[in-house]
């Protein structure tokens, strides 16, 4: 394969590299200060503050998952700004973003039996993918800010590009509240598709016995779909850095953050949005 | 390998499946035997509605992808079929 790019892109290139080693060396020797039990002693713990209102688990929240949230919504809404005039001959960014939003409204299409649903399910299914997208490839692949908290929830050291930055949705909270509101939204369809009374009677089927086992059913959903992409990319968070450690950042990561932060990301927005569409078309049918 | 991968999510989604449905059987039988009865006749009962329809659930999943799986062999057929004559 031969690359043809231009001098600009390669200047950027070869800056992006000399920064990366930069960083990559200067990572190694920090870290090679680090005793091994030092370096893994707070791991998976979170910042957590405490609010003054509320009580128990509710009076608790995690700021960087607050700030990531915004910050991955900023760029989206930026990205969103800057392609508001689609150019009737495409320029490849944009082409690359019409042929993603083709690939989820085909699975919609497919997938949802009224076509009055379509529309509004594609907009759902979309920003979904690519808020997630957004959040598991910040989270799996790009060194940046971190912080590192004691078992209290207090900051003990911040970490600056030696650990990936910190993903919304290596948090269940940001997880529980996507999968709820599926949960939601697919209930409110189905209402407003079958009308009240038939989508009541959907419960009692196919005998009236069935209901708890139905009602079940339907809760567990949000928590299976919420519980499969904390996992994932929570794991991935974390082998990234427990592998990044051990190969010293440097020789290692491309694989590393290929497999747990480009492929698992991208593979498991994409399982989510897919579960979304169903349960939605799975309510509607 | 879209095809592969298919089928170790349909694995990967029955266990889910089942899985999650005992726990939140589990989960609505210890806090309605909490606010209610506080024997715990209640909670064991909804764990058994729990793994009755994890299992329910989860084989309609089943039975829903294997007929997915027979429309497309079917289309797969015709596709086939109409070639020849072609």
């Amino acid at each position: 394969m031969k690359l043809s790019l231009d001098r600009k892109t390669k200047v950027l290139l070869v800056v992006f590299l000399l920064i990366y080693i930069v960083v990559g060396v200067l990572n190694a020797i920090y870290l090679s200060k680090q005793s091994m039990g030092e370096a893994f002693k707070n791991v998976a713990n979170r910042w957590v503050v405490k609010l003054p209102f509320g009580k128990g688990i509710f009076s608790r929240i995690n700021p960087l998952t607050i700030f990531m949230t915004w910050a991955v919504m900023l760029v989206v809404i930026l990205i969103a700004y800057r392609f508001k005039n689609p150019k009737l001959i495409p320029d490849r960014k944009q082409s690359a973003l019409e042929s993603l939003m083709e690939f989820v409204y085909q699975m919609v299409e497919d997938a949802i039996p009224d076509q009055r649903f379509v529309r509004p399910t594609f907009y759902i299914a979309c920003t979904l993918f690519v808020f997630i997208v957004f959040c598991n490839i910040l989270g799996g692949a790009i060194p940046g800010v971190s912080i590192e908290a004691n078992a209290q929830g207090n900051i003990e050291k911040i970490h600056l590009f030696s650990d990936t930055w910190f993903s919304p949705t290596a948090d269940i909270n940001t997880n529980a509240f996507l999968a709820v509101f599926v949960f939601l939204i697919s209930q409110v369809f189905a209402i407003k598709s079958k009308g009240f009374k038939a989508w009541a009677k959907t419960w009692f089927e196919p005998i009236p016995f069935m209901f708890p086992m139905n009602v079940i059913g339907e809760l567990s959903k949000p928590i299976s779909h919420s519980l499969r992409l904390f996992g994932n990319i929570a794991g991935g968070a974390l082998l990234t850095y427990l592998l990044a450690y051990m190969a010293k950042y440097l020789f290692l990561p491309v694989i590393l953050w290929g497999f747990f932060g480009l492929f698992v990301g991208v593979i498991q927005a994409l399982v989510f949005t897919v579960l979304a569409i169903a349960y939605i078309s799975s309510a509607l049918s | 390998m879209r095809q592969g991968l298919s089928k170790y999510s349909i694995v990967m989604n029955f266990g889910v499946t089942v899985v999650s449905n005992i726990a939140v059987g589990a989960f609505l039988g210890y806090y309605i035997d909490k606010w209610t009865v506080k024997n715990h006749v209640v909670f064991v009962i909804f764990v058994l509605l729990g793994v009755a329809s994890g299992l329910y659930n989860g084989f309609k999943y089943l039975l829903k992808e294997a007929d997915k799986y027979d429309r497309h062999d079917k289309k797969d057929a015709e596709k086939h079929n109409d070639s020849r004559r072609d």
